[in-house]
């Protein structure tokens, strides 16, 4: 479930030509996946859908095999981001050559390949991963070493994360480049036989081109209408820090609670919050539900502005960066089919509020609200 | 009266809620592509009925054009050189309108130029180049002067067998012409059309200001190569940088010279703006068949009518742009 979550932002985060952390935090999800469990196949298909006419298609596969104190996890992910109309927010329509009869789709191949060793009480974890699209490449490596220690009660986590990406976007001849370097430490703490808790802190640091190179700013004067390119600092620090209860609820059926919240702040004064409230049934062995509640409130960069009234040194049209609140309500279902087949349904809602003034006519950044829908289908085999 | 007390100041303001002007927009995948209509008006109920309606005219003909082996189109191709097809009026006036507008720019608009986009493959998802006595021996079945109408009976006739006529360069314009009539029919006063770049502006857009509409830039994707600024105008643009391929470094696209069965060369992207988008849909493919020279010497001629034409040449990229437009002193991102 926890990769889903990742995902509806991660899915939002590609189109939008990606904010590194997020996509740290789905790949860091998929590290953390290898678990020293069991051989098993994942299956993964989830679709997007919001009210801009996006579609995000997504197929995952996964792969684990694991012997005593050791794993190997392997996975392919595709997917095909298909949009209506151009990103041209500036003008009323865009005239041009009718296109081909297809929808253009860009599409996203991604590849992955990670080890775990496990000796005792300490675990190292190492997963590389390469992405490409038609305007942008990733490649990037993930360490984790976790120790355990206080009879298994206590697990004191550090993990460093590397991105080198390289964009090249249509219709220019440049190219530019990102590097990300990630740094997380977490400590779990068992409190007692049904209740454990999680501090984590993490710390990121972006250096590069960090614009959208798609998105123009309008800046309206007396007569005319001048359009310019993003200007966004070159440099991004962020840290977050988090806090993670989980609850097992004794009874008849099994339930559990999870709390969790996230306190997030950066260089270009962007502060956060995330409230996360997850509850787990089973309603028999084989059957068990999944509800989840989030709210996330961000006040904006510094530099953020709905309308620009004069050129300035930094500028952006990038709603990422506004003041904003999303809300996600999510219900999926678990069935065991057999003892070696799983299958998971998952639906979710996402809704965004800017509450800035949409006026596409005097160039306002606002967009419409956004609201999508997450659909999530996985198909697990072990062996 | 208590209650009436309360509910006057509520009426009151609903009604100045009503009567404050809302932008309502739809996009649907028509005409294999996508449609956009955009509203701007204060009837939240007239404004959705007219959305509905105008789509539904875009529909009707999707399937009119369409290329369906059940449509009008298929049934005339299949049987050209056989016998003449009954069609309805409205199919029979498009059909029409492309030959008037076929005479008008001296053959370089041409309905019947199918065999030739069969040929070249621009109706799969695999254009080649053809060799060159293919195109030589398709070339008898391209002319739109071999198509018989018969006004009284409302005929169609292809003369020659294996002819073949492709709505593709008028039916869009028409699709926006009908949406648009059914919008003005519902009192839509403000309001713009967009087939797949096929625009028509109807009114102003908010706040009295014009619509704004960028032209895409030919050789830059995601860049406009500048902004109009317009009211009650169809704008329309063809260009070489949708449907193409490179053979041996050469740029093959989908607008063919009907005379030579190649595509044209020269021209890169043209636009027109005019008060018909089917006019402007038709004239678009012609006057980038003809060139910035000949093209503009027929622009200059039909009324209301502007273009901006963009060659390359062995001198650079030349930016042609008709007499009226000119005086506007239009910015260029080139």
């Amino acid at each position: 479930m926890k990769s889903i979550e990742a995902l509806v932002s991660c899915f939002y985060t590609i189109l939008k030509k990606r904010i590194k952390f997020v996509f740290i935090f789905y790949l860091g999800t998929i590290l953390s996946a290898i678990c020293f469990a069991e051989n098993k196949v994942s299956i993964k298909y989830i679709m997007y859908q919001d009210n801009n006419q996006v579609t995000i298609k997504t197929t995952t596969l996964d792969s684990t095999i694991g012997k005593k104190g050791f794993d190997l996890s392997v996975g392919a992910v595709v997917d095909g981001i298909s949009a209506a109309s151009r990103d041209i927010p500036i003008v009323d329509g865009v005239t041009g050559a009718t296109p081909s009869s297809k929808k253009k789709v860009e599409k996203r191949n991604e590849y992955y390949v990670g080890i775990g060793v496990k000796e005792k009480e300490t675990t190292v974890k190492v997963l590389v991963d390469s992405s490409k699209e038609d305007d942008y490449a990733s490649s990037s490596y993930f360490l984790t070493a976790t120790q355990e220690f206080n009879n298994r009660n206590t697990a004191l986590s550090i993990g460093y994360s590397n991105f080198d990406d390289k964009i090249f976007p249509f219709g220019v001849t440049w190219e530019d480049e990102i590097t990300t370097k990630v740094y997380d430490l977490s400590l779990t703490q068992v409190l007692s036989p049904i209740s454990q808790v999680r501090f984590n802190t993490t710390y990121s640091l972006s250096n590069g081109y960090l614009e959208n190179p798609y998105h123009r700013i309008v800046v309206n004067y007396d007569l005319l209408s001048f359009y310019y390119k993003e200007r966004h600092p070159t440099i991004r620090d962020k840290i977050a820090y988090g806090v993670f209860y989980n609850l097992s609820i004794p009874g008849e059926m099994k339930s559990s609670l999870q709390l969790n919240y996230r306190y997030y702040f950066d260089n270009w004064e962007i502060t956060s919050n995330t409230y996360e409230l997850k509850y787990n049934r089973y309603f028999t062995d084989k059957l068990w539900i999944s509800a989840v509640g989030r709210n996330y409130n961000q006040r904006q960069a510094f530099f953020f502005k709905n309308f620009y009234t004069e050129e300035e040194r930094f500028m952006t049209a990038d709603l990422k960066l506004a003041s904003f609140i999303t809300n996600l309500y999510g219900l999926g279902i678990n069935y065991a089919l057999t003892s070696w087949i799983d299958l998971e349904l998952t639906y979710q809602i996402y809704n965004k509020k800017t509450n800035l003034d949409y006026s596409p006519y005097v160039g306002s950044v606002a967009k419409e609200d956004l609201k999508s829908n997450l659909f999530f289908s996985c198909t697990s085999i072990k062996f | 009266m208590k209650t009436k007390i309360f509910i006057l100041p509520l009426l009151f303001v609903l009604f100045l809620s009503g009567c404050r002007e809302q932008t309502f927009k739809k996009t649907k995948f028509l005409i294999n592509s996508p449609c956009e209509i955009t509203i701007i008006d204060a009837n939240s109920y007239k404004a959705k009925k007219a959305l509905k309606e105008s789509f539904n005219e875009i529909e009707k003909v999707d399937k009119l054009c369409g290329y369906g082996l059940d449509s009008k189109v298929s049934e005339i191709n299949l049987n050209a050189g056989k016998q003449p097809i009954t069609v309805n009026n409205e199919l029979f006036k498009i059909i029409e309108e492309s030959i008037r507008i076929g005479d008008l720019t001296e053959g370089a608009f041409d309905i019947t130029v199918g065999p030739l986009v069969s040929l070249w493959g621009f109706d799969t998802d695999k254009p080649s180049l053809p060799l060159k006595n293919k195109i030589i021996s398709v070339l008898p079945l391209v002319n739109y002067k071999n198509i018989k109408l018969d006004k009284e009976k409302l005929t169609v006739y292809l003369a020659k067998p294996g002819m073949k006529i492709d709505l593709g360069g008028i039916a869009q314009g028409y699709a926006v012409k009908m949406a648009s009539k059914k919008l003005k029919e519902y009192g839509i006063k403000k309001a713009l059309i967009n087939i797949s770049g096929d625009i028509m502006v109807i009114g102003e857009a908010l706040e009295n200001n014009p619509w704004k509409i960028g032209v895409q830039h030919p050789r830059k994707q995601n860049e406009l190569l500048t902004i109009l600024e317009y009211k009650d105008k169809s704008i329309v643009t063809s260009g070489d940088y949708e449907k193409y391929f490179f053979s041996n470094g050469v740029r093959y696209h989908h607008i063919f010279v009907p005379q030579t069965g190649y595509p044209a060369k020269g021209t890169i992207s043209t636009t027109i703006i005019t008060d018909d988008p089917m006019l402007a849909d038709a004239l678009s493919t012609a006057i980038f068949v003809l060139g910035a020279k000949k093209g503009m010497a027929i622009v200059n001629k039909i009324r209301n009518t502007e273009a901006i034409i963009i060659s390359e040449t062995n001198d650079g990229t030349i930016i042609t742009v008709s007499s009226e437009l000119e005086k506007t002193n239009l910015k260029f991102n080139y």
